[in-house]
């Protein structure tokens, strides 16, 4: 796996690259490497757009994709649920309606670094996430049932009023909003990368601390409390990591939907359901997707991106169809 | 061998409108209690309350030490419980789901003990599971799955086993081997144990203690000799039953006289 995405990230870092006086661009650095030239002092241009552009793009499409995947594995053995995915909590219809705010406004200032469409998207993403959370906690219980009402109903309304704000919205602000929503990771510099990076550390070392409570969550959550996890404490934290994972990446790069479902099960498939090994599993598997995904996002169409949504739907069902095939016993 | 314990209630009230009211018992250290009561007459609300997942108000201690005083953590080192329930619908092996029995004795930071496969082989084997110790729990059968919930709560080696109908869904043959293997467990390792089990035949082979429900209350508690007998059980199953004792093998018989209407 590991290997595949080293892979998967080499080929996105040269592929289409332009090589000043060359008939085949895309291999600039290969061509270089034959002649025994100096990249950077031979192609000026291309080294800007590998470190300015291309590779800050490609990181930052790993991040997200560990982001996603982990995410997604964390709800849904949160849940019990394989069809739980990291917008569960209602995260997307709220970072979607804090982004919508800000075209709408276009407020355009930035905020501890972050643009103000990112920060109203973090800010409206972790909002209803807290929101969700404190309507569906009764005393110390957390009931996930009522999380997952109380998540459908404020995202339901969360949409509801986002749907209005592009409605009333000029056509300039709704091009921007709508393009915004589908997903991109185009024109995201190293600033992106840097304010990604805490989460991704935070959200790895805390889902590996608690792969065990994941295990025993996954197996049931009556049969997790007879072991001695308190309930409570861990789902309220777990939600937690999940909810920041999820709306740093949708603050960061859009809502790309898929990757936090199908990653998770893709892995079970190949690698079981143990949370030592899901974990890293997802982390990897998540940012492959991502990477070719924007890969082909990027060079599929001839002078313009395709939404990256769009793409991780059809490549991420796909890959699905083909293990549900495979397996006998259908993709657990 | 950790020591047995006994649980005390006195004044418990537990459930939705404290379904369960003022009930006060004793569940004696090393011996094998079965709740038993009709349907809805709160013998699973009665180990929800014992194994802290539902709230409750009066007195309710294990091994003289009050619930509230022990710690998830220590509470999973001294109870195992074996729940009704369906196998979870992610595809852990037998194996790993019986090994997650082993998690109330890690460390804080996820390190076991050495013993923990030792553990885990030795309840897979009571429980005839090692040769399907690689086969994953969402491929098995409900009775499969109940011998495997039940190696889990013996990999836990705890010295209180609560179970909730053990015998669901299991074949003849596997009720006989799941409760002579409980039977050996309180014999030779003094395991408490506590269950809830619909089949009054089973509870008088079995059993040295009954604790009979209806609707909330305790209608008798005892020896099953004291306890298993017309009255009680006529009481709390409304409907008029007969205990027919073998003199010459001491076994006693439950059954339904003819109804009129047949």
């Amino acid at each position: 796996m590991g290997a595949l995405l080293l892979v998967g990230v080499l080929v996105s870092l040269f592929w289409g690259l332009p090589a000043e006086g060359s008939r085949f661009p895309w291999d600039a650095s290969l061509i270089a490497w034959w002649k025994g030239q100096d990249f950077a002092h031979s192609y000026p241009a291309s080294t800007g757009i590998l470190l300015q552009l291309r590779l800050p793009r490609i990181v930052l499409a790993v991040l997200a994709g560990a982001h996603l995947a982990l995410a997604g594995l964390i709800m849904q053995s949160l849940f019990g649920n394989p069809l739980a995915d990291p917008y569960i909590t209602g995260v997307s219809s709220g970072a979607a309606l804090g982004a919508v705010i800000a075209f709408c406004l276009k407020w355009d200032s930035s905020l501890w670094g972050l643009n103000s469409v990112s920060f109203l998207a973090f800010s409206g993403a972790m909002g209803v996430a807290c929101l969700v959370y404190a309507m569906a906690r009764k005393g110390s219980a957390l009931s996930l049932s009522h999380l997952l009402l109380t998540g459908i109903c404020i995202s339901a309304l969360a949409q509801a009023v986002t749907t209005f704000l592009l409605f009333s919205a000029e056509n300039q602000q709704l091009r921007s909003a709508l393009h915004w929503l589908f997903g991109s990771l185009a024109y995201r510099d190293w600033g992106y990368v840097r304010g990604l990076l805490a989460y991704t550390v935070i959200g790895v070392i805390s889902a590996f601390a608690f792969h065990w409570h994941l295990d025993l969550l996954a197996m049931g959550e009556e049969g997790a409390h007879h072991l001695g996890i308190r309930l409570g404490h861990t789902k309220t934290l777990l939600l937690m990591i999940a909810s920041l994972l999820a709306a740093s990446t949708v603050a960061a790069c859009g809502i790309i939907g898929f990757v936090g479902l199908i990653i998770p099960h893709a892995m079970r498939a190949l690698f079981g359901a143990s949370h030592r090994i899901l974990i890293p599993a997802c982390v990897v598997g998540g940012a492959l997707l991502l990477v070719l995904s924007d890969l082909v996002a990027r060079v599929a169409l001839s002078g313009q991106e395709i939404p990256i949504g769009m793409v991780t739907s059809v490549i991420g069902s796909l890959f699905f169809l083909i293990l549900l095939l495979r397996s006998p016993g259908g993709v657990r | 061998m950790k020591k047995p314990l006994a649980f005390d209630a006195v004044g418990l009230c537990a459930g939705p409108g404290g379904f369960l009211n003022n009930l006060s018992f004793h569940i004696p250290a090393g011996g094998w209690t079965c709740v038993v009561g009709p349907n809805g007459s709160g013998k699973t609300t009665l180990l929800k309350t014992l194994t802290g997942l539902i709230p409750y108000s009066g007195e309710l201690s294990l091994g003289g030490i009050p619930l509230a005083k022990i710690s998830r953590k220590q509470f999973a080192q001294q109870v195992a419980v074996v729940p009704q329930g369906n196998a979870p619908v992610f595809g852990f092996c037998v194996e790993e789901f019986v090994a997650s029995g082993r998690f109330p004795h890690q460390s804080w930071y996820g390190r076991g003990l050495a013993s923990d496969p030792v553990a885990v082989a030795h309840a897979l084997e009571r429980t005839g599971l090692t040769d399907i110790r690689s086969r994953k729990i969402t491929e098995l059968s409900l009775g499969e799955f109940q011998r495997v919930a039940l190696a889990r709560a013996l990999a836990q080696e705890a010295p209180v086993l609560i179970l909730d109908e053990p015998n669901a869904f299991l074949d003849l043959s596997h009720q006989v081997q799941i409760f002579e293997l409980l039977a050996r467990l309180r014999r030779e390792e003094q395991k408490t144990i506590v269950c809830v089990c619909h089949d009054l035949q089973w509870v008088s082979e079995f059993a040295t203690h009954v604790l009979l429900m209806r609707s909330g209350e305790i209608v008798a508690h005892g020896l099953v000799d004291e306890v298993l007998h017309e009255e009680a059980l006529s009481t709390a199953y409304s409907v008029r039953m007969v205990v027919q004792n073998d003199m010459q093998t001491g076994r006693k018989s439950f059954f339904i006289p003819r109804l009129p209407s047949r």
